[in-house]
């Protein structure tokens, strides 16, 4: 017996279908959704609950002055990285874990289609928490409604970048240890290298220039800016900082995010 | 018969590993057979089923299906290939019949009939109770039935199951298989890896026997069961309370015997030795508490040509 030799046939690829990429998208997103099946009414309790909390001290201890301002700002951004990145990081690496990234890798579908339903999900996770604080913002601090819902596609744009770049790491999680060090990462960049419940100037300069460099830093500094009326340079040069954010986060994950070959 | 595989001189290496996982693996696979891929655990089974899907870079060597080229395209893999991987990995809150729906949506059947479809594999593989509970909570085994439903759903040319009939129960196992051949019969072509040798045998067209990464032997079942067929195995489940006795007769006559299990032993014989074998365990058997003439099958070849031990069962 041996290894057969290799004929070389010329074969017709069967013909298969393709869906468009927004079926894709809806179709993904309504599997990864399901994900909210049990956990949907805490996620809300959570979303309301902390922000509420926190206003409160808030409100108590600084008034409303620019230093509520900016940790209303902060606040924001902590809802992004407690929720939506710290979600599509730990999700990302429990689907690697646990084998389940192999389903969505040995479907057809486009990796980008993946990402946008993957960020999609991980939006619904953070946004209680991000629409409270704005609502709590408006009633606790008198922030106009307008100036906080000016602030929604500035902590997208900065959820987008920040939930790519954090997918494609969790993706490279081989085990439990791995996904515990990852969910770490946004803490990390809110805590440490951009402190973002504290004005900017207050920080030493190490920290003021990461802050500036990271996209947190950056959301929280652009989100100041615009509930302090400022929609001059330094917002539209921040805004197009987490523009090269998004787009270097895209490019990051559809060449590395770890799924198949 | 069109040709779906043609695996040439194909080697993986995983990083840090002395050996290699697939040590020049050639082999071809037509569109239409059910293939099956056999040997002991590690010995390279699941790595080649997973490079032949994409989900693994090959280290060197070429893999086309349908005259693609997969190494340049991996891409082109998830459009032809479905792949039940070895560990269960569906969205644990999903249901079975959206997630075989949307499966089968993602896969690019219209949506009426993926959902004909999907209806359809729920009934057959007897999920129908299961259908409101999530796939979390589902046993380990209807969670394998859901994987296998959910790969073979979608029409994709090429089925590949790894594993597929583990944790299942005998009954289902059964329409398993059945919908395996079911597959085969379409057209499409199934590649399994399975232990279950000697259920796999009426299924498979034929068999790549594997062992440290090689291919040991290709062939159909048939053609493989000639090189051993002139052999017979004698099985023997002694009586516990003669266990000394019985056991000490089989090793004295018969050294090659193999235990299988703590009161199983197998004695393979070639065909002009079994008369007088059984001629000599008859006086004794009282002591034992079954015993059995089988012809060589599957699993002689199995475990010939892999070298694998027996292990009790």
């Amino acid at each position: 017996m041996q290894t057969e030799t290799m004929p070389r046939l010329m074969n017709q690829p069967p013909q298969q279908a393709q869906l468009s990429w927004a079926s894709q998208y809806r179709l993904l997103l309504r599997l990864l959704i399901t994900d909210y099946r049990s956990a949907g009414p805490f996620l809300l309790l959570i979303g309301l609950v902390l922000p509420l909390g926190f206003m409160w001290i808030l409100k108590q201890y600084v008034g409303t002055g620019p230093d509520a301002t900016w940790m209303l700002a902060g606040n924001i951004v902590m809802a992004i990285s407690f929720g939506s990145v710290s979600f599509a990081i730990q999700r990302t690496a429990l689907m690697k874990v646990e084998g389940e990234l192999d389903y969505y890798g040995s479907l057809s579908v486009h990796k980008s289609s993946f990402l946008a339903a993957l960020f999609t999900e991980s939006i619904v996770f953070a946004l209680p928490a991000m629409l409270s604080s704005m609502l709590f913002g408006h009633l606790l601090l008198d922030i106009p409604l307008l100036d906080l819902a000016s602030g929604v596609p500035i902590a997208l744009l900065a959820a987008a970048s920040m939930t790519i770049v954090g997918s494609t790491i969790g993706s490279y999680a081989k085990t439990m240890v791995h996904f515990a060090i990852y969910s770490y990462l946004p803490y990390l960049a809110v805590t440490f290298f951009s402190p973002v419940l504290l004005p900017i100037e207050k920080l030493p300069v190490f920290l003021q220039f990461t802050s500036y460099l990271l996209p947190t830093g950056q959301a929280a500094l652009a989100l100041n800016e615009i509930f302090e009326h400022s929609y001059g340079l330094r917002l539209w040069s921040l805004v197009a900082a987490l523009c090269l954010w998004l787009i270097f986060a895209v490019a990051l994950a559809l060449k590395k995010l770890d799924w198949r070959t | 018969m069109q040709t779906a595989f043609v695996i040439e001189n194909l080697v993986k290496i995983y990083p840090k590993s002395a050996k290699p996982a697939n040590d020049n693996v050639s082999l071809t696979v037509q569109q239409g057979e059910v293939f099956g891929l056999l040997g002991p655990n590690g010995a390279g089974k699941s790595t080649l089923v997973r490079q032949l899907a994409g989900m693994v870079k090959p280290t060197s060597g070429t893999i086309r299906l349908f005259d693609v080229d997969m190494i340049r395209n991996p891409r082109e893999a998830s459009r032809f290939v479905s792949l039940q991987p070895q560990n269960i990995w569906l969205p644990a809150q999903s249901m079975p019949l959206e997630l075989l729906e949307v499966t089968a949506r993602l896969r690019g059947v219209p949506p009426a009939q993926a959902k004909k479809d999907a209806e359809s594999l729920i009934h057959e593989f007897g999920l129908t109770p299961h259908l409101s509970k999530k796939i979390q909570i589902l046993s380990g085994g209807l969670r394998r039935l859901v994987a296998i439903a959910v790969t073979i759903i979608g029409g994709r040319p090429v089925v590949i199951l790894d594993e597929p009939t583990n944790d299942l129960d005998p009954e289902i196992r059964r329409a398993v298989w059945k919908r395996i051949q079911q597959t085969s019969q379409e057209g499409r072509t199934v590649i399994l890896v399975t232990h279950n040798v000697v259920e796999a045998e009426h299924t498979l067209n034929r068999v790549g026997i594997m062992r440290e990464g090689k291919i040991l032997a290709v062939g159909t079942p048939e053609q493989l069961k000639a090189h051993i067929k002139q052999n017979v195995r004698l099985e023997v489940v002694i009586n516990p309370d003669y266990a000394t006795a019985i056991t000490t007769f089989i090793l004295s006559k018969w050294p090659h015997a193999v235990q299988l299990g703590a009161n199983r032993y197998t004695i393979t014989l070639p065909q002009q030795a079994v008369q007088p074998a059984i001629s000599e365990l008859l006086p004794n058997l009282n002591q034992m508490m079954d015993f059995r003439i089988v012809s060589s099958n599957l699993e002689d070849i199995y475990f010939e040509l892999s070298g694998g031990d027996r292990i009790a069962n």
